[in-house]
This record gives C-alpha cells, structure tokens and sequence, in this order.
C-alpha cells in the first residue's frame, strides 16, 4: 500500500499533487507541501541514517530546523546535489534523490556499525587519550584513518550550477519568524504604512498555529486567523512577505542577514532565477519572533528510529497528515505533551502516556486525557527501549516516593514521543550581543535588556501560551511603530503548560555503561558528560570543545539545556554559574553559494581596463595583474615566448621607438592659489620656483622619512599642476594629500580631483620617438631646445586635445602624450600607424621594468619595502637641503636614518656570465659561515638585457656604495653563485641619451 | 543593453558573461548614456551661496541633491546640470554640444574667488536604468536605501556597487517612473555593466502570495 502511513484526510499537503521520490533508490510517493521526512514517514522509513561516531541506526527526530539526526544526500539532478541536508526542513519535489549518509555499503549494514560494540574506546577526548602510542602511529596510521572516518557526507565534486544573489534592504520594522507572535507583530507595525520586512523560515508562515489543531483564536481555528493575517500582509504595499527566508545574522546597527530559498522547491525553476539570495536588511527596528525548540529526555537508547520529539509527532499528524506508528509512547515531564496524545487518540491510535511528574504536579492536561480514554503512568521514568532499527518498546518503572525506581514494565510501541520541556531560541537576541538571564520558573535562558533597536516576543521571550504570544506581538508591533498603547483584543484559547526539567531521567541501570544521548548529531551521551565534569572540566564552554557536545551544524538546538543542566547538577552549582555557550551566526546553516552570491568567477573582483586594452588584446597582448588593473605584459609575435619577446621590445626601444599604455598611472590635478606650497610640502624636491612648462621626477616620504610613493609633477599654470603616481600608489596618495589638506594644512587654497581615468596616457619612447610624433603634433614646438627633457605642453595630436609631457623611464629620448580616454584608442592607432615607418613597437610592462632597471631607476615596491629613504636608493639629490620642511623631513635626522651599515641600491653582475639571479635571493659575505650565515642584502630586480648581452641585477646591500667592485655571493637554486657589486646604472651612465 | 567596449564609443564586448541568460523583466532596462561634458567644481560653500549660479549652473541646492540650471540658452538637448556631492564639491554635467565656453564663463563668473574646475567628461561610463525592477536591481549590488521615500528623484550621491565606487543619481522619467543614473569610473565600467547584466533576471521581484507560499 502508497504511504500506510498517510491520513487519508486532512492536513496542509496537497493532495492534488502527488510526487514520486527515491530513498536510497526505493520509488517513494508523496505530495506536495510534504517535507522530506514527512514523506518518509508517510511510507513507513523512520531509519534513515546513521550517526555520527557509533554509527547507530537514527530515524528523524524533529520536524524543523532543529534535527540532528535526518540528514540525507539530497539530489536534485543536473549537478545539483549536496550532502548534510536535513530531511525536515527539505521541500519535496517531483523526482528528488534522497539518500541517507555515514555508511558502508548501505544503511542497513554498515560496517562502521562496530564502532558502537567498541564504544568503551570512543570515550569524550578518546583522540586524546587513545591514539598516544607509539608516537610515529599517529601520522602514519591513526590520523589517516581518523580523518577518512570524520565528517558527514560527501562532498559535490561538481561546481555549483546554481546562481545566488544579493539584496540590500532597508525598513523600518524587520520581523523575523511569523508564528503568531511575528504575525501579530507584523499586522500592527504595518498599520500605518511604515515599510515591514517580515520573513519566515518555512514555506508557509504561521508557525506552531500550522500544525495546532484544538487553538482558536477569536473564536475561529489558529490556521483561518493565520489565513487572514497573511491576506492583510499581502495586500499591504508597504510588507514584504518573506516565506522560505530564514534570519541567520544579526550584526550592528540592526544589520540582519536573511537566507531567502528561492527555487529549491521547485521541480523545474523558471530560467535565470537564483537559487538562493542574501537579503541584507538595514532595520530602523527588529521584533525577534523565533519561537522556542522543544528538548528531548535522557534515558537509555532514546536514539532509537521511531523516537521522535512529541510536538513534531503532532506536526507530522496534523500539517502533514501522517502517523508516527500505530502504538505511541508519549514520556513526558511537562504538559505540552498530552495534547500530542490527545491528537493521536482523536486519530484512533492507541496512545500511552510515561509523565515523571507526580499525579499532583500535574495540571488539567492529565483529566483531559484520562476523561479521553489514555493511559497515564505519572510518576514514571523511562529506563530505555527495546529494537534495533526501529524501536520495539518502552521500559517504564516507577520512581518511588524514597526517589528509587521501581520494577520495570515493558510498554510494546513502534513509535515514541519525548517531551522534556521548551527552550527558547535566543540565538538571534544573543546575537545582537543582549545579554541573557536565568528564569528558574520557565527552567530557560531568556533576553534581558536589549542592546540594540529590538523586542523579543512569543516563545523565544518565554511565552507559551497563545493569548501571550498574540498579545507580546502586537504590543511589539505597535512600540517599534510608535503608535499608541494596545487596543489588542483577540481571545485566544489557552494551552497546556508548564513542565518539570528533567536532564536524565532517573534509573535503576548503571549510569557509567549506559548509553542515554545529549547530543544526537555528535553521539554525546549524558557519561561523556558527567566523565568531563570529572576530568576537571567545568566551564561549559570547555566541556562543550571537550566531549563536542553542541558543536555540530544543528549546534546544539535540542541538546544545549539538558547538558547545562547536567553539568550544573554535576557540579553541584546553579544553572547561572555554569553560564551558556556563545550564540554564533549563522543560526542555521547556510550555503557558500548565498553568501558569495554573484561574486565568482571573472566577477569575484573588477577587472579594470584601459581605453587600449582591447587594441592589446587583438594584437596578442598577454597580461598582467596589477592591483585590479589588466596591464600588457609582453606582445608575443608567432610563437616567440616571454624572453624572447621582451628581449626583441627592449632593443626595438633602444634602437629606434616604442609605445607603451601607461595610462593606469595615478593622477591627480592639483589647483589652487597654494598648490606649488602644498606640492612643496608633499614632495622632496624644491617644486615652489619650478617654472610653467616645467617637470619634475618628485619622491613622496611617509612622515617616517620612508620612500611612499613617486611620480612626475608638471607645472601648467601658476595655480595648476599635473601628478602623476604609482598605478598602485594612486588612491593611497590621493587620501594621503587629502588628510594633510583636511588636518594639517587647513590654511592652503588647494583643490585635488583625480584624472587618472580621464586620460590615456601613452608613453612613445626610443631615439625615433620624436620622429614618429612630430607629423602628429598640433600647435607644440617640439624642437629639441623649444620642449627640452622633462617639459610639458598643451595642444593637440592627430585631432585630440593633449598634455604632452617629455620625458623618460627608458633613459631615451621619450614623450608621455595624455588625451582624454575617449580618444586613446584612435590617438594609439594612429601613433602605431605613424610609427610604421619606425618599425615602431608596442611594448608591455616587462619592457618598461628591464629598460628602467637598466638605468637604475626605481620601482617603489619593489627596490623599496617600506623602509627604504632617498638616500637608501642613491637619491639624496632630490631631497631638498633648503625647504624648511616637507613630509618626512624630521625623520631623516634619526640616528637610525644616518647610521653607517643601511641597505643601499647597487647593481649586481654574475661572475658566471649566464646566471640570472632570482628576485629576492639572499647576499652573503661568506658562504662557509656557520648557519645562520649573515645575510647582507637581497636582489630586488633581476633580468636578461639586449642592451648589455648578458644578465644583470639590482640589490640592496650592506653599505653597498661603499663596496662597488667586491665581491659578494648570491643564493641560487644550486647553491651560492659569486657576483661583482657594480654601479646600479648599467646603460648611459651619464644620461645623454634622453636629450637626443 | 548597449555594450561597453574599452574605449567606450562602441566596439566588440570582451566578456562573455551572463550573454545566454534571459532578461527576466523585459521592462527593466539598462542602457548606457550618452557621454555628457562633466566638470568637478571644488569651491567653499560660502562662495557658492554668494555666487548662485556660474555659467547657468544653479549652486545653491543642498549636499546629494541634482538642480537644474534656471538659464540654459544654447539650445543643447540637456539641461545643465549640477550635481552637489559635498559642502565644497559639485560635478556640474552638460550637452557636449554646448560644452564650449562653459570653462571660460565659469572662469569669468568665478573670477579670483579661490575654485578649482577640471574637466572630466572622458573619466566615467554612466548608465541609465529604467523600469520597475531599477531599485531591485540597484539593490543587488548597493547598500544605499533607494526606495522612493529615502532617495527621491532629485537625490545623488556618491556610494558604491558591488566593489566599484559609484555615483547614483536618481531623475524623474514620466509621471510613475523614475531613472537612474549610475555613473562610474570608466575602467569599473565593464564589470558593473556584466554585474548588472549577470543581476537582471535574478532581482527580487514582488510577488502575491497563494496559499500562503510564493510560486
């Protein structure tokens, strides 16, 4: 028969839709609305796993976000499968693969299964204490089969197909959880047209009232009022409704995360949605309406399939129109309980109930459910239960009035429900860093003040009866919209509570054997426990990190309130002393994929690109990253490769002209009556008396006296300039200026904009340079003595406005032409056209770096490190000895600063002709020095040189100046390679060639 | 959608992404602006107050809000217009075509009071976004509140999207609709274009809710 198990009335499910599943390849069928676990259930499968560390048979537990033990393998097709899902909260959908985990080869027998024979070894810190010898058995053996053991589940070896997506949000009032507490809180916030977010976990709001079948509110079942609340919501412009949307985060300022599943309940989503999407939510004011978890009893084997939590017994029955089983244990210590039985009863199943409570600490629920037929043993423990794959029965015993428990008495079930009491999710309260106190009464944590724009209400601020909750939402509602006092008057019908905490329940067996389980995920039973306490654990948190007790992906919904208590009662001290564990974001998990969402990928951070990055590209330009930028490393032509093709631009530039992108350099313009003074102050160099039409090479200092950044000041008018930087150092230079602008130097009348994406910036260099430009040029004169070396002019070229400034970091004659980036493209095309005759050659950043360092010039960042000065790099020249001040000027007289035995730019040359130092290899003195051997500096740019025929290098070396000519000895892959310290200027030395 | 190429001025697009997926509001569209002429003016609040308007450029409007110039005699298809980002900045925007002279009347007007104007009309790619899903799809990427009531038509500002730096202005486009303009440094230009692009048919859209469940 389909689904034995099914009702063949009533619930939320849609029976208009049936769905076919699979469950370790079993053909399966449900209906829509269904869970997962619903579904099993409904054909009978409590077995569906097997735990953690003992590989014990599991069955579901819960019937929400709370369930340790169901969690299944969950296939959607085309890629789409991942492990670790909890079968409670999955939508089923035509189609699904289900299959459970943690075995081999199959459910039914797992070998891991002796793990549960050999318990006594897996004691809580057993990785500790077990695998201590011999010592070399740990990397070779123990580890290895540890780790193949650890975890749960297999991972996708497939990439995600799925897309995700962000949301940023803002409201004035978020909600999150819609029983009937956020229902009530969200009809009254949104009253008055203030914008409401209001969001629930599950695919349908209305909480606990969904599965309630005796609650009536005003009169009408809980499920019409949830009806109508959400028709109101819905027709409400200024909510947003979001089912299927779980509050994970909390963060600052009322900074809330959401989790919306979009498609995963979905067969076959509609093309282009996400799959999932991260709502991101700015709150004027946040009502936390979460609800609480229901806690399981400690007894002996109470993880048996068939042993479920009773209120998802009563979830089951009346959203889904399922049965747990056909005879039903209820073991309870509190009220809630009895309605579970009472549902199964009005059902027609036999139905018992095992209350510890006396007969007196009970309320009217025990009347109720006696009056309706049911068997009550009050003042009962449960000592254990029988079965292997499904439980058989319950061993219930009396507890006597002396506390000693009685003769036992086999009660035959197939199915259990446990009842221990409600613990409140505090986690988003807890999150949002408000503090929690002890209610003895309520035996459960709950908010105190709070810290931020929040109100907690309903039953994850203590309130279980429906009347409160109602009431606590609306008063929430109506305070986070500033209006006046409640006129709230819905009645509501009251509900069984009350329950008498429990931790482990009495028992006549050998508590040091028996195994009566915490934490069903992480397999910590109530001895792991206690064995901590004893070992001398008592904070919660170290007993929590010791015996792993809450720290599995449920973290500890069902487990935390009876391992506290346990170790409290352990202890000897009082639940508040004992204290709880941190509350961590996420509050259930979440997929990488919503937390990445569009950012993956050529999207996972911008790519930036010049206005001639696809001219490069189309002519075989490889290239490479600096900071976000895609810079032209090299142009390749036929099947050269890197050497071959830098060796080939640099001589091209050397020997006739070359064109170089330089428009990723930084730049900033610089205006105002004080700009020369400011400028003055920022760099080294004396810029105050330069003239108009004028450049110069400027050094940045930190206030450290350290090299920042460099660049090229141009003077255009007397109240102008143009500055270019680093292309890294750009933003860090901009906000340097503007920080003294702001805070030191508030008298100065200057103004910075940035213009480096305003102009391309295009660098012709080479003897020819001037050749290839002059047909182009409009209204310069770029004669020799009318634009000398490090001059600026504006004009024209081929059509467009240009800054065309001379100058050089080739150390040939060489122009740097700025249009605006619109026109960069045409302007190079018709450069490199110009150039033709020239053999002119597009070079990338490999070139420019081999021709700079072949002059000696610097790169900040790579010869400096942070801790390098103008004198280190053998550019003391362009520090001014006459300014009264500039950036860093103090601490140049530091006797650190002034010291012999700094770091000073040198060039290196391989005794050995053909060795190419590495970038970053050690200098030595002495090789044969005992280890550590003293390292006196290190190779900061190494290259192969057309120019030179051989392979050259720069460094930073000990007093290098003073050591021109030694020798020393570099660290190579095959050893030491001795080299001659030489000048750092390998090409031109006394630099006539930028004024051809 | 038009396409972003490196120069900006059209050409082959480089990037491949999102290119098969279908745009799931038709009616939500992103375009790229024509490029207008653009100047940073920096200039102490004082002074703006005192001047008022330079070379049809009304100064007087409160920071993160866009104003119309009251004069405009050059026939250009655009307003002028004046954008003020902070107490001492402002980007004023014109038609290309009347572009000429607004440097030299600006100089006249603001004479020896201390300013700073540099032209920028070639730093930033903007982009148009029209239709209901604009806010939706500005949120993908934008932590700013953008919903009517916060950013109405008049605002701008300067805030970002995704990981570029942006500047959003928000213009009225008929009776119940707005447009956004979204300008951003030109390099971001071709990652916010396949950000967007990649975003489109994933924005959030309202929806009633049946039976108490979406879909």
């Amino acid at each position: 028969m389909a689904e034995p198990y099914r009702l063949p009335e009533g619930g939320r499910i849609d029976r208009s839709q049936p769905l076919n599943f699979t469950f370790n390849g079993r053909r399966l069928t449900g209906y829509a609305g269904d869970t997962a676990a619903s579904a099993l259930l409904a054909n009978g499968v409590h077995f569906v796993g097997r735990s953690f560390k003992y590989h014990r048979p599991r069955g579901v537990l819960s019937a929400g976000t709370d369930e340790p033990n169901a969690l299944l393998d969950v296939d959607r097709g085309t890629g789409r499968r991942d492990p670790n899902n909890r079968a409670t909260v999955v939508e089923l959908t035509e189609g699904l693969k289900l299959a459970s985990q943690n075995h081999t080869p199959s459910l039914e027998r797992d070998i891991g299964a002796i793990n549960d024979r050999l318990a006594p070894l897996f004691a809580a810190g057993f990785y500790y204490k077990t695998f201590m010898w011999p010592k070399t058995a740990w990397t070779q053996l123990y580890e290895p089969i540890i780790r193949r053991a650890a975890g749960l589940g297999a991972a996708p070896a497939e990439p995600d197909p799925d897309r995700y997506v962000n949301h940023h949000a803002t409201c004035d009032v978020l909600i999150a959880g819609l029983g009937p507490a956020g229902l009530a809180a969200a009809l009254a916030a949104s009253e008055s047209g203030l914008r409401v977010i209001a969001c629930d976990e599950q695919s349908e709001p209305g909480g606990s009232l969904l599965h309630d079948a005796t609650a009536e509110i005003d009169g009408q079942p809980g499920s019409t009022w949830v009806a109508a609340a959400i028709a109101t919501l819905d027709a409400r412009e200024n909510v947003i409704l979001l089912p299927r949307t779980t509050a994970f985060g909390y963060f600052n300022h009322n900074h809330i995360t959401l989790a919306e599943r979009v498609t995963d309940h979905l067969a076959d989503p509609p093309k282009g949605l996400p799959r999932e999407r991260l709502w991101q939510v700015r709150a004027g004011e946040v009502i936390i309406a979460q609800g609480a978890h229901e806690r399981p009893l400690v007894f002996r084997d109470n993880d048996r399939p068939g042993i479920m939590l009773a209120d998802a017994i009563r979830t089951y029955l009346n959203r889904y129109a399922v049965l747990p089983g056909d005879r039903t244990v209820i073991a309870t210590t509190g009220a809630s309980a009895y309605q579970t039985a009472r549902d199964l009863r009005a059902a027609g199943r036999d139905v018992r109930i095992v209350d510890m409570r006396l007969r007196e600490d009970c309320g009217r629920e025990l009347a109720d459910a006696e009056a309706a037929g049911i068997e009550v043993l009050t003042a009962h423990t449960v000592v254990g239960t029988g079965g292997r794959t499904r439980v058989d029965s319950v061993m219930a015993a009396p507890i006597e009035a002396d506390g000693t428990v009685g003769a036992t008495r086999v009660l035959s079930c197939d199915s259990v429900g446990l009842h221990g009491g409600w613990t409140p999710a505090v986690h988003l309260f807890s999150q949002s860093r408000g503090q929690l106190y002890f209610d003895a009464g309520r035996d459960a944590f709950l908010p105190n003040a709070s810290v931020q724009a929040e109100q907690s209400v309903g039953a994850c601020n203590g309130a279980f009866d429906l009347a409160k909750c109602l009431a606590e939402g609306d008063a929430a509602g109506r305070h986070a919209a500033g209006l006046a006092e409640s006129t709230f008057s819905s009645t509501a019908s009251t509900s069984y509570a009350g329950f008498q905490p429990a931790r482990v329940m009495p028992t006549s067996g050998d508590v040091a054997r028996e195994r009566a389980f915490i934490d069903f995920q992480n397999d910590v039973t109530a001895k792991d426990i206690k064995l901590a306490v004893r070992e001398g654990f008592e904070s919660i948190e170290h007993v929590k990190r010791y015996t792993t007790t809450g720290m599995a992906t449920d973290q500890g919904k069902s487990s935390n309130m009876n391992a506290l208590g346990l170790v409290a009662g352990t202890l000897d001290r009082p639940i508040p002393k004992v204290g709880t564990t941190t509350f961590r974001q996420p509050y259930t998990p979440v997929t990488f994929g919503t937390i990445a969402g569009q950012a993956r990928g050529p999207l996972l951070d911008p790519e930036r690109t010049t206005p001639i990055h696809d001219w490069a590209a189309s002519h075989g330009a490889v290239f490479e990253d600096v900071g976000n930028w895609k810079r032209a490393w090299y142009f390749p032509q036929n099947s050269e490769d890197m050497s071959a093709a830098v060796l080939r631009e640099c001589a091209a530039v050397r020997s006739s002209v070359g064109l170089f992108d330089a428009s990723t350099l930084g730049k900033i313009e610089v205006v105002g009556p004080d700009a020369a003074e400011f400028l003055n102050r920022v760099y080294t160099n004396g810029l105050k008396a330069m003239p108009v039409g004028r450049c110069r090479y400027g050094l940045m200092l930190g206030e450290d006296g350290y090299i920042m950044d460099d660049g090229v000041v141009a003077r255009l008018a007397d109240d102008r300039f143009h500055v270019t930087t680093t292309t890294g150092g750009a933003p860090r230079v901009l906000s340097h200026m503007e920080d003294y602008l702001q805070t030191e130097w508030m008298d100065l009348a200057v103004f910075l904009t940035s213009t480096t994406e305003q102009w391309a910036t295009i660098a012709v260099q080479g003897p020819k340079a001037r050749d290839v430009i002059a047909p182009l040029v409009e209204d310069i004169d770029i004669a020799g003595p009318a634009f000398p070396h490090m001059s600026i002019r504006q004009g024209g070229i081929a059509g467009a406005p240009c800054r065309l400034m001379r100058m050089s970091f080739t150390g040939e004659l060489g122009y740097e032409i700025n249009v605006p980036a619109r026109e960069g493209r045409r302007v190079w095309v018709a450069l490199h056209e110009a150039g033709q005759a020239h053999g002119i050659t597009p070079y990338g950043t490999e070139t420019m770096h081999v021709l700079r360092a072949e002059k000696g010039f610097i790169i900040v960042g790579q010869e400096t490190d942070g801790t390098m000065t103008p004198d280190d790099v053998g550019l003391d020249s362009l520090v001014s000895k006459k300014k009264p001040d500039f950036i860093g000027k103090r601490s140049l007289a530091r006797p650190d600063i002034v010291a012999d035995g700094r770091k000073q730019l040198v060039g290196l040359r391989a005794l050995a002709d053909d060795i190419r130092f590495e970038e970053g290899a050690q200098v030595v003195d002495d090789p044969a020095h005992a280890i550590p051997v003293p390292m006196i500096g290190h190779v900061t740019s190494s290259y192969a040189s057309a120019a030179l025929g051989h392979p050259f290098a720069l460094a930073v070396v000990k007093d290098g100046r003073l050591r021109i000519n030694g020798t020393v000895h570099v660290t190579t892959p095959e050893g030491f390679a001795e080299a001659r310290i030489v000048s750092p200027v390998f090409v031109d030395p006394n630099g006539e060639r930028v004024h051809g | 959608m038009a396409e972003v190429s490196s120069d900006g001025v059209g050409g082959a697009r480089t990037d491949q992404i999102g290119r098969d997926d279908p745009v799931a509001t038709s009616e939500t569209r992103v375009e790229i602006a024509e490029p207008d002429a653009v100047w940073v003016l920096r200039l102490a609040e004082a002074t703006a107050r005192e001047v008022g308007d330079a070379a049809g450029f009304d100064l007087t409007a409160d920071i993160n809000v866009a104003t119309n110039g009251a004069e405009d005699t050059s026939g250009a298809a655009k307003p002028r217009q004046a954008l003020r980002l902070g107490p001492d900045e402002w980007w004023l925007r014109a038609d290309r075509s009347s572009a000429a002279g607004i440097e030299r009347r600006l100089g006249v007007t603001l004479g020896n009071r201390t300013h700073s104007v540099v032209n920028v009309s070639d730093r930033h790619v903007t982009f148009n976004i029209t239709g209901p899903g604009a806010e939706a799809l500005l949120a993908t990427g934008t932590p700013l509140d953008v919903h009517r009531s916060a950013f109405a038509a008049g605002h701008c500002t300067r805030t970002v999207f995704a990981r570029a730096e942006i500047v959003l202005a928000r213009r009225p486009n008929g009776p119940d609709d707005d447009r956004f303009e979204l300008t951003v440094n030109r390099s971001f230009a071709r990652y916010v274009e396949a950000l967007l692009r990649d975003a489109l048919p994933m924005i959030w859209v309202r929806k009633p809710i049946r039976n108490g469940a979406t879909l």
